[in-house]
């Protein structure tokens, strides 16, 4: 392992491996070893490098991917700028919100870090987001980000990790980046199609539960890095992301929708209960499986295709938001309708009859022949009891 | 009763980044504090089952995300609030001053049919704290200002009103959707059963 500790770095490699190597990954750490001996200055050509990190296993541990994690994200490590210090870049803008999420990183970290260690990465993080932001002043910061960046941090330290995620900022995360997050939740809607196109029953389903994509959203803006427990687990997805083209999460998602069906059809129908269903990942999810059915998906589905699809979908829940806007507005308008007629019911409902000409001429004549009955009656049959 | 049919009451807590919201609802459905809280991205929920006037009611309680750009993404969730609950730090005025802003995208985008007499809560956070910047005074003033709106000072972190606050919210919730349902004003979104989903343990939570 000489040719892999020459390689420069940071800080103290941090793991949190603790389960012991598989006879599988054993294997494959050794072909990666032996590739990474073979070549010059450690570069492995492109294509066998991406093909590495999406097959199983990935780059299988993280001494590997700190030499290898710069090339996949084609981050060149001779020219890494020196980073700035916290002091230059406390003013920007968005320094607070930064703080603030990095501060409540904690569980990013491995446990029994030492306290100074653990502060100093913090600080190294909030420089590292400050710094792609400042550079790009179109990208925006967004809650997510940060889990993203200390991945990358923990993995191959400060210099390193800012190259990789100028880099993802400006391809994979530009989008989640933008202004408003309206790109992205329509991207999360790439989800429908695939999983119609697998398995129509679960679609239709979920679609019923009006759930929407809520779920998958911190999944998609960290990589899974904020919703998954394993810390080996995340890293191995990020293998497989760094060597994927854009959206590839998206396919992610389907392939754990669809890996899921059974257990989501036994759940209760409604938003709440699919939503709480789906936003848990469970800790046993067979990750090798699912990023082989990914990227079995990625082949066999176009983007262009979904893309028309989920314009469909978007016209449809648009015309379903107008019937039921209008629907609820015309129950409010019965509503205050029949509760005003409730209101003056005595004397809004009758004045308008007894301004009617003809049905004054009526009401007269029927208050005379009364009155001449009454006047008759009395002088009949009262008067001679009364006098 | 009209108001029997649905057990399942709606509440919202929005609020600026970092002023507890995960928190105060973690302490109120688990009675547990933990500072290694994640920010929250997009929404969670929890539920809980409580009483209110001898009625066992199962409240389900949305944590949203404090950063702006998440806002858009709340229509869906909004919509059918039995009750809001608008969160600030007692240390940070500046979550103070935006609880103007949070109350009126709550209006906008949930547009509750009766906008003027919609139940909020205001809780003012963290007063476990030494370094507090905001007077009782100045968030009752305000909340008096909003229509008497009622007014907890808590702490997720020693557990301070937290319980209190959530029976008014609780009770708030209730009289909200007695009256929405005699209205029937969303019917399509009147049956949840989803209180059965998790047997043996009626109170649950992600986070």
């Amino acid at each position: 392992m000489n040719h892999v500790d020459e390689i420069k770095i940071d800080q103290p490699a941090l793991s949190f491996e603790k389960s012991p190597e598989s006879d599988e990954e054993h294997r494959k750490r050794l072909e990666i070893e032996e590739l990474i001996a073979q070549s010059e200055h450690h570069n492995i050509p492109l294509n066998t490098l991406q093909k590495l990190a999406l097959t199983p296993y990935g780059l299988v541990n993280d001494n590997l991917r700190r030499i290898l994690w710069p090339q996949l994200a084609g981050v060149d490590v001779n020219t890494l700028e020196r980073a700035p210090t916290l002091g230059e870049l406390q003013n920007h803008p968005e320094y607070n919100q930064v703080v603030l999420d990095v501060n409540r990183s904690l569980k990013r970290f491995p446990p029994g870090i030492p306290y100074e260690q653990r502060i100093a990465l913090q600080d190294q993080l909030t420089v590292l987001i400050l710094r792609v932001i400042k550079k790009y002043p179109n990208l925006r910061y967004y809650q997510g980000y940060h889990d993203v960046a200390v991945t990358f941090l923990l993995v191959a330290g400060e210099e390193v990790a800012y190259a990789i995620m100028e880099q993802l900022s400006t391809t994979h995360f530009s989008e989640c980046m933008q202004e408003t997050m309206e790109a992205t939740q329509r991207r999360l809607m790439f989800i429908w199609p695939v999983v119609n196109f697998e398995n129509p029953e679960l679609y239709q389903f979920l679609q019923r539960s009006t759930v929407g994509t809520l779920f998958a959203l911190p999944w998609y803006l960290t990589w899974f890095g904020h919703s998954l427990n394993s810390y080996k687990a995340v890293v191995r997805l990020y293998d497989y992301f760094l060597a994927s083209k854009m959206y590839t999460p998206i396919f992610v998602t389907a392939a754990i929708l669809l890996h899921r069906s059974s257990e989501i059809f036994k759940e209760d129908c409604d938003m709440a209960s699919v939503h709480c269903l789906l936003s848990r990942l469970p800790e046993d999810l067979p990750f090798e499986d699912l990023l082989q059915t990914s990227s079995m998906l990625y082949d066999k589905y176009s983007l262009t295709v979904i893309e028309k699809e989920v314009e469909v979908l978007i016209l449809k829940e648009k015309e379903q938001r107008i019937a039921e806007e209008k629907m609820l507005l015309e129950r409010r308008k019965k509503l205050t309708r029949s509760a005003s007629t409730n209101r003056s019911y005595s004397i809004g409902h009758w004045l308008p009859n007894l301004l009617k000409s003809r049905s004054l001429l009526v009401t007269t004549a029927v208050s005379i022949v009364v009155g001449v009955c009454a006047y008759y009656y009395k002088n009949q049959y009262l008067a001679p009891g009364i006098s | 009763m009209a108001t029997r049919k649905k057990s399942l009451l709606k509440v919202i807590i929005l609020g600026d980044s970092s002023v507890g919201k995960t928190s105060l609802m973690n302490q109120y459905v688990n009675k547990r504090f933990s500072n290694q809280y994640k920010a929250t991205i997009g929404a969670d929920f929890c539920t809980k089952e409580v009483v209110v006037n001898d009625r066992v009611v199962t409240m389900q309680i949305w944590d949203t995300a404090g950063q702006e750009r998440f806002q858009s993404l709340g229509v869906a969730f909004y919509r059918g609030a039995d009750c809001c609950v608008l969160v600030y730090d007692v240390t940070a005025p500046n979550s103070f001053k935006n609880l103007d802003s949070w109350r009126d995208e709550f209006l906008i985008q949930a547009s509750p049919r009766d906008p003027e007499h919609f139940p909020f809560v205001v809780l003012g956070n963290k007063v476990d704290l030494d370094n507090r910047q905001v007077s009782t005074r100045r968030a009752q003033q305000w909340c008096q200002s909003k229509n008497d709106i009622p007014y907890y000072e808590t702490s997720a972190k020693e557990g301070i009103n937290v319980e209190m606050a959530f029976q008014t919210i609780a009770k708030n919730a209730l009289e909200q959707e007695a009256e929405a349902e005699v209205i029937n004003d969303f019917p399509d979104q009147i049956i949840l059963n989803s209180q059965n989903n998790r047997p043996g343990n009626p109170d649950n939570c992600q986070c």
